[in-house]
C-alpha cells in the first residue's frame, strides 16, 4: 500500500484497482519527466488521477470483477448524475435572471436574479478542488 | 545488483536524486547487508546498486538523513530522494505513533509544507510487508526497478 502526497492530487481519493510495483516505478518515473522506464515499468500499468474515468479503464493491472465493474459504473453514472444536475441548476439560475415584466420606465433597467440560499451556502463552503490518490 | 533501474534513468535524463537515510552509520556508507539494529542496509535499496549509478553516487548521493533537513531549507534537494526511516520510525520496532510523530510530523512535515514542495512535490509513502527474502525482492517493492 502506498500514500500520495502532493498539492496536485485528489483529496481523500481511493483507488479500487490493483496495482503491482512497477507501477509505481513507472509512476515516479512519469513524474519526472521520463520516456524511457526501467525493466518491468516500461509495460506496467501507470496509474494517473487526472480522471476517474482514466484511472478505471487505462490502468487496471487485472481483470475487474463484476462488482468491480459495478461500482465503477455506478461511480461514472454519479459523477454524470451530478454534472446534469449542475447543468440545470446553471440553466435554471439563468432562466431566473431573465428580465422582468417592464412594468416601470423602459430606461430603468432592472435585472432580478434568485438562487437558493442551499446552493450559495455550499458553494461558499465547498472546500479548494484538490486531488489525492492511492493506491 | 546490476538491473536496469530508476537511477540509471534519472541520471540519463540529466536528473538528480539522492538517498537519505536515517541512522546511516556514515554519510556515503554502501556497505551491504548491514543491520546495525537501527539502520538495515536491506531497507535502503540504492546501496545495492552497481555500474553507472553506483559509481556517480557513491559520495553525497548517498547521505544520511540529517542533510535532508539542511537541503529542504536550502532549497537544494534534488529531483528524487529516497528517504529510509530507521527500524523504529518505519513502525517495525516501534508504534506506529512513534513512527508517525518522529518521522513523520518531526521530518516529512516541514517538506509537506514547504513552498517548494506545494508548488510541484509529490511524496510516495510506501508500506510494504511483502515477505521479501533478498534486497533485491525488498527493492522491487520499494519501486526503484
Amino acid at each position: 500500500m502506498w500514500v500520495v502526497v502532493s498539492a496536485k492530487v485528489k483529496r481523500g481519493y481511493q483507488s479500487t484497482t490493483l496495482y503491482q510495483h512497477a507501477s509505481t516505478l513507472r509512476l515516479t518515473g512519469k513524474v519526472l519527466g521520463l520516456t524511457s522506464f526501467p525493466n518491468q515499468a516500461a509495460t506496467a500499468p501507470a496509474w494517473t488521477s487526472s480522471s476517474r474515468r482514466e484511472a478505471h479503464t487505462h490502468y487496471g493491472a487485472r481483470p475487474m470483477t463484476f462488482k468491480h465493474k459495478l461500482s465503477s459504473r455506478l461511480a461514472l453514472l454519479k459523477d454524470r448524475v451530478v454534472l446534469a444536475s449542475l447543468a440545470v441548476l446553471v440553466t435554471a439560475a439563468i432562466v431566473a435572471c431573465e428580465l422582468p415584466v417592464r412594468a416601470v420606465d423602459p430606461a430603468v433597467r432592472l435585472r432580478t436574479c434568485w438562487s437558493p440560499p442551499k446552493l450559495l451556502q455550499r458553494a461558499k463552503t465547498r472546500p479548494p478542488t484538490s486531488r489525492l490518490s492511492r493506491s | 545488483m546490476s538491473s536496469d533501474n530508476i537511477v540509471r534513468h534519472l541520471v540519463a535524463a540529466g536528473k538528480t536524486w539522492k538517498a537519505y537515510a536515517k541512522i546511516l552509520p556514515s554519510a556515503g556508507d554502501v556497505t551491504l547487508d548491514l543491520d546495525n539494529g537501527s539502520y538495515a542496509s536491506r531497507h535502503n535499496p540504492l546501496v545495492y546498486l552497481t555500474g553507472r549509478p553506483r559509481r556517480r553516487g557513491a559520495g553525497p548521493a548517498r547521505g544520511a538523513f540529517t542533510q535532508f533537513a539542511s537541503d529542504l531549507s536550502n532549497s537544494t534537494l534534488p529531483n528524487y530522494s529516497f528517504i529510509v526511516p530507521n527500524l523504529c520510525n518505519d513502525a517495525h520496532d516501534c508504534s506506529l505513533g512513534t513512527a508517525g510523530r518522529v518521522a513523520f510530523k518531526g521530518n516529512i512535515d516541514p517538506l509537506v509544507r514547504s513552498t517548494q514542495f506545494q508548488q510541484d512535490g509529490l511524496l510516495l509513502i510506501l508500506f510494504d510487508e511483502s515477505g521479501a527474502t533478498t534486497p533485491t525482492e525488498a527493492a522491487g517493492s520499494c519501486g526503484l526497478w
